[in-house]
Parts: C-alpha cells; structure tokens; sequence
C-alpha cells in the first residue's frame, strides 16, 4: 500500500462510503440480535472508529497533529460546551419541524416494534446513554473532523469543514431523513470549531454537550414529545442559533494549527466514484424512508 | 489528550462489555415471558412436522373473553389457528390465523377474542425444526350484559358503545370512496390515556380505520374481517393524534367512539 503525508480526499470517500454501508448493513444484521444500546457501541467503535485508526496506522500518521487529537485551552472548551447546549436547541427545533413535514407530506413512520421491545431492558439504556454521550463524541470526531475533514481542508478550511459537516448529516439519513439538516448544522459548528481551535477536545466538548442535551434536555423541554414543536422554540430556535454563532466566533484561533496538506492537490477520479456512490448509496436510504411512509 | 481519549475508550469497553454480557444473560432467561396470570403450553418444534395438530381443546360455560398470546425462539414461519366452535364476536369467520415467526422477550403475538358459550380449539402446522413455541391462554367469564350488548354490534346494531364513550364518528360506507381522510381529531396531553371503540358491519370492500401521530400509530383497528375494535385504551406520547379512515366498495356502517381522562367528550 503506497503511503500517504496525510489523509486524501479518496481515502476519506472511500471511507465513508464503506461506513455508511457497514453501519447500515451491520444495524440490520445486529440489532435485533444485541440491541440498540450495544449495537451503536459496534457502530462506534468498529465501523467508525477503527477505520480512521487502522489508516492513521498503516500511513504512520501522528494522531496529535493529522487528526488533531490535542488539547485546547479552558476557556475555549467551556465556549464549546456551550455552543454545544445552544445549537442542539437549534437542531432539535429543525428535526422536529423536518418530521412534522415529513408526517404531513409523505406519512407517519412505521415503527419497529419488535426491535424497540429488544432495546427495552434497563443495561441497553446505559449502553446507550454511554454510547450517544461519551463514544459517539469520540468516535465520530475523530472520524469526521479529525480523518475527513482534514483530508478537505487541502482545498481550504472552510472548504474542510462544510464539506465535513454536510457529510456528516447525510451520514445520520440512517437515523431518518429529518435527521440530516439538523446534523447537518451541528457537523459544521464542530468543524467551524476544530478549524479554528486546531483541536478535537472542542468539538469533542460540543458533540457530548449537544448529545446530552438530546437525553436529558429534550425530554425536560418537551422537544422529544410527538407533535408540533413547543410554540417557545419557534423563537429560542433563532436566538440559540445566533448564540451559538456569537460563541463560535469567540472561540480563540490557536496559532500554527492549520490543516495538514499531502499528496495530490486535485481529487482523483477513484475519489469522486467513491463520493457518488455514498451519495447515491444515502439518498437511496432516504427514499426508502419515504416509501416506507407512504405505504404506511 | 491523546492519552486521555484512549484511556476514556478502554474504560467505556471495561465498563460496556459486562453489560452486554448481562444483557444478553438477562434476555436468555427472559426469552419467553409469558404473564403468570396465563396457562402455558410449550411446543418443542424439534420433534416431528405438523399438519393441523389439535394443541388445545377448551369447552366454555358461558361466554367469555378469550386472551391468547404467542412467542417463538424460531424464525421459521407456524402456522397457528384459533377455531371456535361457534362464531367469534366482531370476525366474519369463527377462527383466527397467526403466522408466527421469532418473537421473544417483551414482544408476542397475541389476541383477544369475546366467545359465547362452547368449544374452542387451537392447532398448529409447523415443520420439524429447533426452537420453541409457547402459547399462553386465559378466559374471562364476561358481564351477560357485555355480551349482549357486543352480539348486538355483532349483529350490525352499532350504535351501543361502552359506558363513557361518546361518538365522534359515524357514517354510511355504502357508496363511500376515501383514502385516509381524517375523521376525527384528538391532542393528548401527557401521561393521559384514550379509550377507543370503533365498530363496523362491513362485510365486503375495504374498510380501514387507523390511528397516528408523532411515531406512533395503529392501523387497521377495524377491517371487514376485525369488524369490532372494543374500548382499546392506549397512553400514547404527548402530541397531536389523528383517527383516518380508508373505504372503497364497502357495505354497512361505522361507528367511533372515543373515552378521555374516565369521561366522555
């Protein structure tokens, strides 16, 4: 295997598309069998972080400075946290709004009984609390911001990381199409971060803040109820994203963090296939959410 | 920070790793977890094809309500009939068929049945592989005036809902060409529970009446083969709730009535 300075663009394509699909197929194959908690735990750790590991390994890649796995300072990790808090409002204002659509316009969602009731027992929870918390902040990081997100900002950083946030919505098509936009938007608030700090503990902070969020605020707020959004989020959503946008730009540039640059300036033709398929691969997942609603 | 995120993923598989063993231990012992209150009969599937085997065979008294329940450890499809010797309140015809795959844990397949006085049998046509199927049986003796009153919805005398409910919903089927039109509309606030009875005479085209909203939903609560869908009460999410019905070349009538917080609204 030839050897690379740095993550490639086709090695980030080729990547994601092989993660997209294993999650998928993995989900199918596993879920039923171990559970929602213990399945997203396979998730993170085998199809999402090992790959990103396993290439950093094979290439001889320092973790520290390719995939930016370093510290950054207090105060730009407790901005993090709370940009994490701001834009999930945000977020979760947009999937319930996307669902409500979704509901209106093709059907209500059928649900998986028999896999809900297998996801029921009291150890899948903390598995699953654990794994949306702690792993997922991890995994997925390093993954998107610290291997992808790197391997785009040979183009240019802002490049890197609206790239690396939209690819990482679509990613989170597998949890619904109402999913993508509000992913979407919190994957380009960590790249912002990471861009600018030079370090995955931001966005690591923020992705465990947003997820946390997600378990304990959604429900307290009554953003996880079925229905129409609560009428207050109409405008906590825009004012969450403007704190959330005012946070960001406060966070502190760490000088001489830029992203790394290696190999071919231009994306290869084995790039762009692999980017197509997952496009195609995920939009598939998406209208197959939409069959399943309108046969509903 | 490198240090410290992989010391972070060590611990969680030190810490995930027994709990999924204990998951999983759990799930073993509670593979099947038929309700103390039913009688159980467990089929090993292992030793011999099945063609209509008589599995059980009840005579009731009087009427009753009949509750079964189904669960398997085997993916390959049995086929189960519940007979009765009579007729069954609000079905067409006086037997029921379930094709039962893999449910365990807290998942079955189950059914309740309103029986008048009389024999009732079950059987099972299945062939020779591993696993189990465990069917859990329970009868209520049931009020005389109950069973009158729903062997006159049986009848096609709907209009006589339960103590409580109030109509929402009535109409003539004859003639009536819908596709999912919402007939009527509930908000359901938190931790409340909704008694709903829907009740049709159809007997030919096709009858649907189905329940959604948020992510939950229940369809087809009654069909012209289910034609009595009697005070299923329900605790959905918080949220607004849809009743929809969907007719084509039907006949008779159909009835909604809906309970809220004990009363009738």
């Amino acid at each position: 295997m030839k050897r690379t300075p740095a993550p490639t663009t086709s090695q980030a394509n080729a990547v994601f598309l092989f993660t997209a699909v294993v999650t998928l197929v993995g989900s199918v194959l596993l879920q039923p069998r171990i559970g929602f908690g213990a399945n997203l735990w396979v998730n993170e750790y085998v199809y999402i972080l090992l790959p990103a590991l396993l290439l950093a390994w094979l290439n001889r890649w320092p973790l520290d400075t390719t995939y930016k796995l370093r510290g950054t300072s207090r105060r730009n990790r407790l901005i993090s946290l709370l940009a994490g808090v701001s834009l999930w409002i945000t977020a979760a204002y947009l999937s319930k709004v996307g669902k409500l659509l979704l509901d209106r316009w093709f059907g209500v969602m059928p649900v998986d009984e028999a896999a809900q009731s297998v996801s029921a027992s009291p150890y899948q929870i903390i598995l699953l609390m654990i794994g949306a918390v702690v792993l997922a902040p991890i995994c997925e990081e390093i993954m998107f911001r610290g291997f992808i997100q790197t391997a785009y900002e040979r183009y240019s950083p802002t490049y890197g990381y609206l790239i690396t946030g939209i690819l990482f919505g679509a990613y989170h098509v597998l949890n619904g199409v109402s999913e993508v936009i509000p992913a979407s938007v919190l994957g380009v608030g960590m790249g912002f971060l990471v861009s600018r700090t030079g370090s995955l503990s931001s966005s690591m902070l923020f992705h465990a803040a947003a997820n946390l969020s997600a378990a304990f605020l959604g429900p307290a707020l009554g953003l996880s109820a079925a229905g129409p959004p609560p009428s207050w989020t109409h405008l906590a959503a825009p004012v969450s994203l403007v704190l959330a946008l005012l946070l960001l730009r406060s966070v502190d540039r760490q000088p001489g963090r830029d992203g790394l640059t290696g190999g071919d300036e231009r994306t290869p033709l084995k790039g762009v296939v692999f980017l197509t398929l997952t496009i195609l691969y995920l939009l598939a997942m998406g209208i197959m959410e939409i069959v399943a609603r309108l046969r509903q | 920070m490198k240090k410290t995120v992989f010391a972070i993923l060590i611990l969680c598989l030190a810490v995930g790793l027994p709990l999924m063993a204990l998951d999983l231990q759990q799930r073993g012992l509670n593979k099947f977890r038929v309700p103390q209150r039913f009688a159980k009969i467990t089929v090993d599937l292992n030793t011999h094809d099945r063609t209509d085997e008589l599995l059980l065979e009840r005579q009731l008294s009087e009427p009753a309500k009949v509750e079964i329940m189904m669960q398997s450890d085997s993916a390959a499809l049995k086929q189960v009939r519940f007979v009765a010797e009579s007729e069954i309140l609000g079905l067409g015809q006086p037997e029921l068929e379930f094709m039962v795959g893999q449910v365990t844990g807290t998942a079955s397949m189950a059914s309740t049945t309103v029986l008048p006085a009389g024999r009732y049998a079950i059987y099972l046509t299945s062939h020779k592989h591993a696993g189990q199927l465990v069917i859990g049986y329970q009868e209520h003796p049931i009020d005389p005036a109950e069973f009158v009153r729903l062997s006159r919805i049986h009848q096609g005398d709907l209009n006589n809902p339960p103590s409580g409910y109030t109509e929402v919903f009535s109409a003539d089927l004859t003639g009536l060409e819908v596709q999912n039109q919402v007939i009527y509309s509930l908000s359901v606030k938190n931790s409340e529970t909704i008694g709903i009875s829907v009740y049709t005479s159809a007997k030919q085209g096709m009858v649907s009446v189905d329940m959604a909203g948020g992510t939950s939903n229940w369809t087809s609560l009654v069909s012209t083969e289910h034609r009595i869908c009697d005070q299923m009460e329900v605790s959905p999410p918080a949220g607004e709730y849809q009743i929809k019905l969907t007719c084509a070349d039907a006949d008779g009538q159909l009835y909604v009535f809906v309970k809220r917080n004990g009363e009738g609204r």
